[in-house]
């Protein structure tokens, strides 16, 4: 009865919590980064894997509606911190440091960090690992464990990645988790992997440090769920997937054109991968778009206003609180902006993300098509805004009628190449999960261990969006030359 | 209306220090045509840019219809729709036709419709001989086809004055006579003008007054033969022997 009762009491807690009570089930939001199979992955543009399969079955129990949102790595302890999600799980390692910003529940599984070499390398153990150049995925606890007992990683955003630089003979070894480790020797035959594991760790979900009632409730669960055998069930069905999936995808080597027509199967049409693609560019496009328009707004006012300034000493105020944004967007890299906007200003916000990074980037645009704008416009004769005001005309209109159509056909060249590189600087968008065109590339990665043919995808589609848009402008600056 | 168009008193122009115009007083009739000469640097195209505050006088008065234009009171673009201004370099403005050129200000300051506009621009176009260039761009045209279109730019306007800023001074030699004898034109039709300009034969023979002016001061006004043939300042002297 007292336990019914704590039940509907958390549910009616919950059910205020988020604001939208009423009959619908309270929403639990699961925070991963998947690209990290087996424990979570993308297949058939689902997040899949140990982990997803564990909470959901937990959300189901508990009566939860679950959601899923995907990240990088190193944002999702963030997330559930500041409370974009409500859990995290993502092949989390318990360690001193992440206790200190978040709540773990009880581990449901031991992994180990292993070492993955070249098969021809001449490394023995880890004593031999101290001059040697070492991969880990950034944030990691490979990462966090190499860097403190042995050297500083060359950290890579994801595991495949890190495997491709061994490959590649960039690296002399990768630490990695034993499950993706196993997953990637299988994969490619020309590595192994260490039997000695580096060190041993273990995973749990991260719920953020004020909601108690949830590390109770998901603990609980998971008690239940390793009494029950269904824990050690789920995660082995997952691994034998893994495997299986490894063994199909190996590579038969034969002959170039094959190995790339094999590969270019492999990375684009099974599972309709291309998918990835086709939407991610979809969305790289979207948000590329939106903040030109809408940079070209700000950075219009804020050239005006910095112009009118200078030449009139009129708008002072107006004119200072510009240049504090021009210096401050000027003066901090873009992804910094994005990442602040994200989790700082948005925090506490539930807002669609792809709408956070059309207001990131036009925000950072508009800085500095104000600065083309308003050279464009101290670049027009004196004379034109003299022969206006001359004739009884106000600096309104002398401003909108005379000296802007000019100055704006001045900068088209710099304005064009401005939207070039806004188009590309787009390519941060995966920092706050959103899945851009080479974010869909990393996915595609994290799914075939496949380096070169997913960048090359994503690049070759870079290239012809910008080619197309240079020839545009090129014919739009031509026939405004034609008045001349 | 009264009969003077301005009156100045006292003008000064200070430019850091550097008085361009040191108590310049002088009157400007209706119908008169003024022109300014005097050795570079003498202040006389700031004396004129004062005279539609494209300059800000620092002290003096200036009186235009019987009103202080400097007490602050005045609408400025009423008041400068009732001015007009010729410049050294045409400015026209190069992202409009000729005939937007000079419909432009009728029409943004609503003193004309669209349609009224062309119609005016039209017949000032026709007078000056360039009605077939009317939907050409300012860049297609010469240097003295630019300036004859500055000048019905302004013309447009209806406007009490106009002043010239050295007209002719960027202009190929061949094409002086063209803008001058559009100038004498405006003159003999009564038009009330004040124009800077290093052309003494021209001024010689149109101006109603000459005003001479040296080191931001008016050192010599009046009939422009008794100032160039009884010279009674050494460097008025000095000045017209150069030119002449």
């Amino acid at each position: 009865m007292l336990k019914k009762l704590c039940t509907l009491l958390l549910l009616l807690s919950m059910a205020l919590l988020t604001g939208c009570g009423k009959e619908e089930r309270p929403k639990l939001i699961m925070v991963t980064n998947a690209e990290f199979p087996p424990y979570e992955y993308i297949h058939h543009s689902e997040i899949d894997g140990i982990d997803p399969a564990i909470i959901r079955r937990i959300a189901e129990k508990l009566g939860y509606d679950l959601e899923i949102h995907n990240m990088n790595f190193d944002s999702v302890i963030a997330a559930v911190q500041t409370g974009k999600g409500d859990i995290a799980a993502s092949g989390i390692t318990v360690t001193e440091d992440r206790k200190k910003k978040v709540n773990f529940t009880l581990p449901y599984v031991i992994s180990e960090q292993v070492i993955i070499v070249s098969k021809t390398s001449a490394i023995t153990g880890k004593d031999d690992l101290k001059k040697l150049r070492i991969g880990v995925q950034h944030g990691t606890t490979g990462d966090t464990y190499v860097a403190a007992n042995i050297r500083e990683p060359e950290r890579y955003a994801n595991g495949a990645l890190a495997v491709a630089a061994l490959k590649a003979g960039k690296l002399d070894a990768v630490v990695i988790d034993r499950e993706p480790g196993e997953v990637y020797v299988t994969r490619h035959s020309d590595l192994k992997l260490m039997n000695e594991p580096l060190t041993s760790e273990e995973y749990a979900f991260a719920i953020n440090k004020r909601n108690q009632l949830l590390l109770k409730q998901v603990n609980e669960q998971l008690k239940a769920m390793k009494e029950s055998g269904e824990l050690s069930r789920i995660i082995q069905h997952y691994r034998a997937t893994a495997n299986a999936e490894a063994i199909k995808n190996q590579a038969v080597h034969n002959g170039f054109f094959s190995k790339f027509k094999e590969s270019f199967q492999l990375n684009f049409i099974k599972n309709k991968r291309y998918m990835y693609l086709l939407e991610g560019f979809g969305i790289t496009l979207y948000i590329s778009f939106f903040a030109v328009i809408f940079g070209v707004i700000i950075g219009f006012m804020v050239a005006v206003i910095r112009a009118t300034n200078i030449m009139t000493g009129k708008l002072k105020i107006l004119d200072r609180l510009c240049r504090v944004y021009l210096t401050v967007i000027r003066g901090t890299p873009v992804v910094v902006q994005l990442l602040i906007i994200y989790f700082v200003i948005f925090g506490s916000v539930d807002i669609d993300k792809v709408l956070v990074a059309v207001i990131a980037f036009s925000i950072n645009s508009g800085a500095y098509v104000a600065e083309i704008i308003r050279g464009g416009i101290m670049s027009i004769d004196r004379g034109q805004m003299e022969a206006g005001r001359s004739l009884g005309l106000s600096y309104n209109q002398t401003m909108w009628e005379v000296i802007l159509p000019q100055a704006l056909k001045n900068v088209l060249p710099a304005l064009g190449n401005e939207f070039i590189v806004l188009l590309k600087e787009t390519s941060i968008a995966g920092y706050i999960a959103l899945q851009d065109l080479t974010k869909a590339g990393d996915i595609i990665r994290s799914q075939t261990y496949d380096a070169f043919m997913p960048l090359m995808a994503v690049a070759l589609i870079y290239l012809a969006v910008v080619m197309l848009l240079s020839w545009m402008l090129n014919r739009l600056e031509r026939r405004l030359k034609k008045n001349e | 209306m009264s009969d003077i168009v301005f009156d100045i008193r006292d003008l000064v122009k200070d430019f850091d220090g550097l008085k361009a115009v040191n108590g310049a007083s002088t009157t400007i009739k209706r119908g008169e045509a003024v022109f300014i000469v005097g050795p570079s640097g003498s202040g006389k195209s700031t004396f004129l840019r004062c005279l539609i505050l494209l300059e800000t006088p620092d002290d003096g008065d200036i009186i235009f219809d019987g009103k202080s234009i400097l007490d602050g009171r005045i609408k400025l673009n009423k008041f400068r729709q009732k001015v007009g201004m010729v410049f050294q370099h045409f400015n026209l403005f190069p992202n409009l036709t000729i005939r937007e050129n000079i419909t432009l200000a009728p029409v943004k300051t609503r003193q004309m419709t669209l349609t009224q506009a062309r119609e005016k621009a039209d017949a000032l176009l026709k007078r000056i001989g360039l009605y077939e260039k009317r939907h050409a761009y300012p860049a297609q045209l010469s240097g003295g086809q630019k300036q004859r279109v500055a000048i019905v730019r302004a013309l447009a306007m209806n406007p009490e004055v106009l002043l010239f800023d050295e007209p002719t001074s960027a202009l190929d030699p061949e094409m002086v006579g063209e803008v001058l004898s559009l100038m004498k034109e405006l003159a003999s039709e009564g038009m009330t003008m004040v124009v800077v300009t290093h052309e003494i034969g021209f001024a010689a023979e149109v101006a109603d007054r000459l005003i001479f002016m040296d080191h931001g001061k008016i050192v010599a006004e009046g009939p422009v033969k008794a100032i160039m043939e009884n010279p009674d300042n050494e460097r008025i002297k000095e000045f017209f022997s150069k030119v002449l």
